[in-house]
């Protein structure tokens, strides 16, 4: 595990274009859910069988919360959904596995906040026309027109720095510590840093499960009610 | 009780989130008229209009989800 702010760079590919670790640990986690929708999908039994009822289930619960949060009529969202959480979900706990997540890079949470944004505005204008959706910012004034746009502009960068500043908190808390125990256990005189095993466990289940799980779990909610709101 | 369930979670989503709702509208417009005073010159007249601006952003937008959460729980 690297610092915690700036870019670790993996390899510098010529044209001074930087690989970095979170663009790797991304790759990684997109085979991952690759590999796991190809297996997941490619045999229904009548009767299901563990892996399957497993799957059933998860399908079933992305697709009642969409139902729940957003409305009959927008069903058709939750396969964006499920895939937001699910990405979101796994890169959060990626830290358990030692690797960086990366959503502890704000080009990563900015990026998924500018697709919210996209969507937001598309649905907005799709569902109500253009005409609607440009008076929607001359109200409840005309003049009041600034301070809808400073709002509108807001709520992208506000999901971005709340997903990541609650993972790169984790982030840095964790290496602190790493780096305390291994320098209180190298004062005591031991060789192995000994004290790095275990104790650091129950932080690791705080931060990387506990709140990863949570924090990606909200970032979709609030793109849901965000796209639901517009569509209204 | 399905429906009671997610609604905890929306609302846990949205007390997370409306601190920050609150908080970025103005640091964006103390960015933004720092920026058009340093480019212009023009002390701090800017930086002064777009705080007003900011504060008053917030405020809209925070009143506006709210008044639609309100009239969605009715």
């Amino acid at each position: 595990m690297n610092g915690g702010f700036g870019p670790y760079k993996v390899i510098e590919l010529p044209g001074g274009i930087v690989i970095s670790q979170t663009v790797t640990v991304t790759w990684f986690i997109m085979l991952l859910l690759t590999i796991f929708a190809y297996f997941a999908s490619k045999k229904f039994d009548k009767v299901p069988n563990k892996f399957q009822n497993v799957v059933e289930v998860l399908v079933e619960s992305i697709y009642n919360l969409t139902k729940q949060t957003m409305g009959e009529d927008k069903i058709n969202f939750a396969p964006y959904m499920g895939t937001l959480l699910l990405f979101i979900g796994i890169a959060n706990i990626s830290g358990l596995f030692g690797l960086r997540p990366p959503t502890a890079d704000v080009n990563t949470t900015l990026g998924l906040a500018i697709m919210t944004f996209v969507m937001v505005h598309y649905n907005a204008v799709k569902s109500n026309g253009i005409k609607s959706y440009l008076k929607g910012y001359l109200e409840p004034m005309p003049f009041l027109l600034p301070l809808n746009i400073i709002g509108e502009l807001a709520n992208p960068i506000s999901l971005a720095f709340r997903l990541f500043g609650n993972i790169v908190g984790g982030v840095i808390i964790m290496v602190l510590l790493y780096n305390a125990l291994g320098f209180i256990s190298s004062s005591l005189g031991i060789g192995i840093p000994i004290l790095q095993a275990g104790i650091p466990a129950v932080l690791h289940i705080y931060f990387d499960l506990f709140a990863g799980l949570l924090q990606s779990f909200i970032f979709t909610m609030l793109t849901m009610v965000f796209i639901s709101m517009a569509m209204d | 009780m399905k429906n009671g369930k997610y609604k905890i979670y929306e609302n846990l989503a949205f007390v997370t989130q409306i601190g920050l709702m609150m908080i970025i509208p103005i640091v964006i417009s103390v960015l933004l008229g720092h920026y058009i005073d340093e480019k212009l010159g023009t002390g701090n007249l800017f930086l002064l209009i777009f705080i007003a601006l900011g504060v008053a952003s917030s405020f809209l937008n925070l009143y506006k989800v709210m008044m639609r959460l309100l009239n969605k729980r009715k």
